[in-house]
């Protein structure tokens, strides 16, 4: 399989540019940028702050990049939140970022209530759209929706396309929100225009998935901790094992997006925050089916039904034979990630055969065998309307002789995901081993 | 290479097709089909530090054995009750049997002795008593406090309840709390009873072997069996035969059965003797037939047995694999053997001039007689000389004994006369 981004850190994002991934280096202390074949954009020295360890997590909100990396000594975990810099304003237009700068940290160490031990964040962030352009010094906004918006929240407006201060970017803090019009106070008012559908963004909180519970022992039962932003205070907690051993985690809509085990599995954050409500087998092991395929980073892009996995490996299906191989890149003895995408469309993931026995007499004084095919999708939920053909042959071991026959040869799940034949044995009276195959066309 | 399945940890258990395994490595079940490929898996929300040695499905739970202490099978293990909640194993109960003053356990092989069947008649939501299909053996397992796992109905709804009293109808229950659901006559209900396990010591004596039956309520163990056909069981399952046929269908029951050296027994539970009933031969021995295979765990479907290996002997080729997979077993009865008797056995070598009475009985892996309709026995002969022969040459079926009879007659020729017995099915 093909390589893509090429990228020596395990830890990725989209940014401020459609179609370019950003990565921190800590060797590098900087932010880079590649395009999707991995030939490099951009670099953006990190300044005001320094990546002591390897950046485990790196997420981008719509304005700010967020890093996840260990403190020394294994001290806990430290979260940082940077911004490209300088970026363009009324009273510095015409900029471009030269520097990736420090804005915020949220330090967790360890203490005799929890131990730290982390390799997945999602930042919780929104989007929202200017419903109406909006002139420079108005105090007010109107948006196409206000839902989790908050008295005291920071907007951050822009990049703007009004002519005359196009790119343009600035922050306001919410005093009041009437309807669907943001409020706020700021001298002078906006400092620029602004057209219908300009982008508004914020952010909230940081989610954290540890290890460890507040036990203050490496207990490894996990917790998920939400840390309210800019306050940095825990203002949620759910303790489970299901949050620890955590790979990888994202946020995108509402949603809470990690990687546990083989599962993406996700987490809607207004309705049910401690409820897993989905849950997708995400194609991580070798082609052996048993070694497991770690993944670094991800990038939950629900809109667009994917998910980009980082990885240091990848398992492909050879289309028509069914093979599976794995891919290792690496660039001499240094590690290479690339992304995998995985669908969260449902797709056939598994046909799983029933039998009522697996052993039978030759033809003529043989019981038949009733076999039951039940197709399955990533979400492990039954897939209907599916035409499954049936075949035999000897397996390698077997000795000479000729599989049997099935009625029917093929047939259609049914609501339930399920099909139905049986297998008739061949005239063949010495002992043989047969595989039975079931193909979802 | 025997690779299906390809498990990292030496637990399985089969449930409607699918193979499900536990990994603490990874905190979560795993959930495979049979070439390998995996089809989910999910989180255990409780981390389990110790390797699951055996994995059990009762119909609603999961149950897993894990010893205290990996590095010290005698410090005792926990059975834990699973059920997948929201894409998560959620623990519901956790049985520590830690040695002590009274047991010094050895054990890693346990099963739940469990017991399906379908309800009499319909049932709807509010209803305080069900009617179930039970037989009179297992309608009195169903004591007060018995949970029964109903369904699916039409809808594809499970539920829990909880017997208050058997009664008064022979097959009626009375439940502590009114259905959740409607459920239609025939649709599925089971229960778990009991759970078993082996362990190598008995109470404080140790290597003497001995088969402990707990409660699946609380834990609390309810009896304790000594015998050493208990020690070395590494794997164990609960099961309704349903294979035999004719005189052999007196076995058609349940059993509690597990893998001791090479041979698969049985044990009639609501039997007060524990006596093992059935034995059946396995083949997870080399072909030089000096080494048994260890079995880990066993998964059970309809009449097929999947003994969970990590070494194989198939059509006389050993292999090994450096993941667990499974080679299949059955308990429907096949032929395994044929014991051949020759009267007399040593003939003078004078054509035509003296016979012996052969006799072939083919046995199945039960060591029972091979009975099935239609199956012949052919015998053919080498050496011997001018006259040597055998009659019938031709295929002669089987009798009700697994038997067929033929008459040897001598030839010309002195030396070793070789009497081959196939038999055809």
């Amino acid at each position: 399989m093909p390589s893509n981004i090429n990228i020596s850190q395990g830890n990725f994002s989209f940014g401020p540019t459609v179609g370019l991934f950003y990565t921190m280096s800590q060797s590098l202390q900087t932010l880079l940028v590649v395009e999707a074949d991995g030939t490099p954009a951009a670099s953006f020295p990190i300044t005001l702050s320094t990546l002591r360890n390897p950046v485990s997590s790196l997420k981008y909100d719509g304005t700010f990049f967020w890093s996840l990396e260990d403190l020394p000594s294994s001290l806990g975990v430290v979260i940082k939140k940077w911004r490209l810099y300088p970026f363009p304003t009324a009273a510095l237009p015409s900029v471009s970022p030269s520097e990736c700068r420090w804005q915020d940290e949220l330090t967790l160490i360890n203490s005799v209530a929890i131990k730290w031990a982390s390799r997945a964040i999602g930042v919780e962030y929104y989007k929202r759209l200017i419903n109406g352009s909006v002139a420079r010094g108005s105090t007010s906004i109107v948006l196409n929706s206000v839902v989790n918006i908050s008295i005291g929240d920071k907007l951050y407006l822009g990049p703007s396309t009004f002519t005359g201060f196009v790119g343009n970017e600035e922050t306001v803090t919410v005093t009041n929100i009437v309807s669907n019009t943001i409020l706020f106070s700021k001298v002078g008012g906006l400092e620029n225009s602004y057209n219908i559908s300009d982008p508004v963004d914020f952010h909230k909180a940081v989610w954290l998935f540890n290890d460890h519970s507040f036990s203050g022992q490496e207990d490894y039962k996990g917790d998920l901790v939400k840390f309210s932003w800019p306050a940095k205070v825990t203002v949620f907690s759910n303790q489970g094992a299901q949050y620890s051993l955590v790979q990888a985690a994202d946020f995108n809509g509402t949603e809470l997006v990690f990687v546990r085990a083989d599962q993406i599995m996700r987490i809607d954050t207004a309705t049910s925050p401690s409820l897993v409500y989905s849950s997708l087998e995400a194609n991580l092991r070798e082609s052996d089916l048993a070694t497991p395929i770690v993944v670094y980073d991800i990038i939950a892009d629900l809109v667009g039904n994917q998910v980009y996995k980082l990885q240091h490996k990848e398992t492909v299906e050879t289309i028509n034979t069914g093979a599976y191989v794995t891919s290792t890149w690496s660039s001499g003895s240094v590690p290479l990630y690339n992304y995998q995408i995985i669908a969260t469309l449902a797709f056939v993931n598994s046909t799983a055969l029933s039998f009522d026995t697996r052993m039978t007499f030759p033809f003529v004084t043989a019981d038949k065998i009733n076999i039951i095919g039940e197709v399955r999708d990533q979400y492990n939920l039954p897939v209907p309307s599916k035409t499954v053909q049936f075949s035999s042959s000897l397996n390698p071991l077997s000795g000479a002789g000729t599989p049997g026959t099935f009625s029917p040869t093929s047939a259609v799940t049914n609501a339930s995901g399920i099909v139905s034949t049986q297998y008739t044995p061949s005239v063949t009276v010495a002992e043989i081993l047969v595989d039975v195959q079931a193909k979802v066309l | 290479m025997i690779q299906n399945v390809r498990l990292l940890k030496p637990n399985m258990t089969r449930v409607a097709g699918y193979f499900y395994s536990m990994d603490e490595t990874t905190d979560s079940l795993i959930q495979k089909t049979d070439d390998g490929t995996f089809a989910f898996s999910y989180p255990l929300d409780t981390p389990i530090s110790n390797q699951v040695k055996s994995l059990e499905h009762d119909g609603e739970s999961f149950w897993s054995l894990a010893w205290i202490n990996d590095g010290n099978s005698s410090a005792g293990f926990r059975i834990r009750r699973w059920l997948i909640q929201n894409f998560v194993l959620v623990l519901q109960q956790t049985f520590t049997y830690a040695s002590g003053a009274t047991d010094t356990f050895d054990c890693q092989s346990m099963t739940i002795e469990r017991y399906s069947s379908t309800l009499a008649a319909g049932a709807s939501s509010g209803a305080t008593s069900i009617y179930v299909n039970y037989d009179a053996t297992r309608y009195a397992l169903i004591t007060p406090g018995v949970h029964l796992y109903l369904g699916p109905n039409g809808s594809g709804a499970y539920e829990r309840v909880t017997i208050s009293s058997p009664g008064p109808s022979g097959n009626q229950l009375q439940l502590t709390a009114p259905l959740t659901n409607s459920y239609l006559s025939s649709q599925a209900v089971t229960f778990s009873k009991n759970i078993w396990f082996f362990s190598n010591n008995y109470l404080l004596q140790v290597g003497v072997g001995g088969l402990y039956k707990a409660s699946v309520l609380d834990g609390s163990i309810l009896s304790r069996t000594q015998g050493g056909a208990y020690t070395s069981v590494d794997a164990c399952g609960f099961t309704t035969v349903s294979s035999f046929t004719g005189a052999l269908a007196v076995h058609n029951k349940p059993f509690l059965i597990f893998i001791r050296t090479t041979n698969l027994l049985f044990i009639d539970v609501s039997n007060s003797n524990l006596v093992t009933e059935l034995s059946a031969l396995q083949n997870n021995i080399n072909a030089a037939t000096t080494t048994v295979y260890n079995v880990y765990d066993l998964g059970i479907e309809g009449n097929t047995i999947y003994r969970l290996q990590l070494l194989f002997t198939i059509n006389a080729v050993d292999s090994s694999e450096s993941t667990y997979n499974y080679q299949l077993a059955t308990f429907k009865p096949f032929p395994t053997a044929i014991a051949l008797t020759a009267v007399e056995a040593i003939l003078p070598a004078s054509s035509g001039a003296a016979t012996s009475a052969i006799t072939a009985t083919v046995t199945d892996q039960y060591l029972l007689p091979f009975i099935h309709s239609g199956s012949t026995l052919t015998y053919t002969i080498a050496g011997g000389g001018t006259g040597s022969s055998i009659s019938p040459a031709t295929a002669i079926l089987l009798d009700s004994l697994g038997q067929a009879h033929a008459t040897y007659t001598t030839g010309s020729a002195a030396g070793l006369v070789t009497i081959t017995a196939t038999v055809t099915i």
